[in-house]
């Protein structure tokens, strides 16, 4: 099918490539399919999460665990179960990145991860319990990863 | 207040009126319990210096989150909308930093 992206116009998706989000992601409840472009440049981390319905709606992530030597989370069992993940390799993770008008400044939040089940084509937006965590975190700054909140 | 032994129990409309949705205001003491869809019960556990301590028992499909959360990650997911495309830019920046 043809998808209408503002970045890209009208690019071509194969269906089976549409992840569904059945609450949408927060801010965005009615917002419920979205397809992943990921960046064929290896030595670049920055990929999209492109709505289907909407071709200005898409989102800057990246693959945390790229970047965070030391990011692990545990995906809670409510995810687990909508999500109808069965084996850790179907999981996919990335995280959201904002990019401020100093572009040196850009965060990811760590704290509310997208997790995908890429088998079941399922992803949800998890928001974790876990205190080490932040909704901003500096990805380029490396004597403190932490963000300002 | 004077205990009748009866629980205050008044509907309210919400600010979602146009989703048909209704505010339920109710009245618990320690110990009591109220019991949502016959599947989630939220329990007081303990009252102390004007807070509660709630107990919630659900379904594993029942995301429970504090609201204030919640309302953070949707400030974030908003300041994430992608605006501009940046990612050239954004390469040499990482690159940059990464040497």
């Amino acid at each position: 099918m043809k998808v209408k992206t503002r970045e890209f116009g009208e690019i071509e998706v194969n269906e089976k490539n549409i992840i569904y989000f059945q609450e949408g992601i927060p801010a965005f409840e009615e917002e419920k399919q979205f397809v992943l472009i990921l960046n064929e440049d290896k030595e670049n981390p920055f990929h999209y999460l492109q709505s289907i319905k909407n071709p200005d709606l898409s989102f800057i992530i990246i693959n945390p665990f790229e970047i965070f030597d030391d990011y692990d989370i545990l995906i809670p069992e409510t995810a687990k179960e909508k999500l109808k993940i069965k084996r850790e390799e179907d999981v996919l993770i990335y995280t959201m990145v904002v990019v401020p008008e100093d572009i040196e400044k850009i965060t990811t939040n760590l704290l509310g991860p997208i997790v995908i089940n890429g088998e079941e084509r399922l992803g949800k937006q998890v928001i974790l319990e876990d205190d080490r965590y932040r909704t901003k975190h500096f990805i380029f700054s490396q004597d403190s990863q932490r963000g300002g909140e | 207040m004077t205990d009748t032994g009866l629980n205050t129990l008044y509907l309210v409309k919400t600010p979602k009126e146009e989703e048909n949705n209704y505010m339920l205001i109710l009245t618990r003491k320690k110990d009591e319990s109220i019991i949502l869809d016959g599947k989630i019960e939220i329990k007081i556990i303990e009252i102390e210096d004007g807070k509660v301590k709630i107990g919630i028992d659900a379904p594993k499909d029942i995301d429970i989150m504090r609201k204030e959360l919640y309302k953070k990650i949707e400030e974030e997911n908003l300041a994430a909308v992608n605006h501009t495309s940046k990612l050239e830019d954004m390469k040499k920046i990482f690159n940059k930093n990464k040497d």
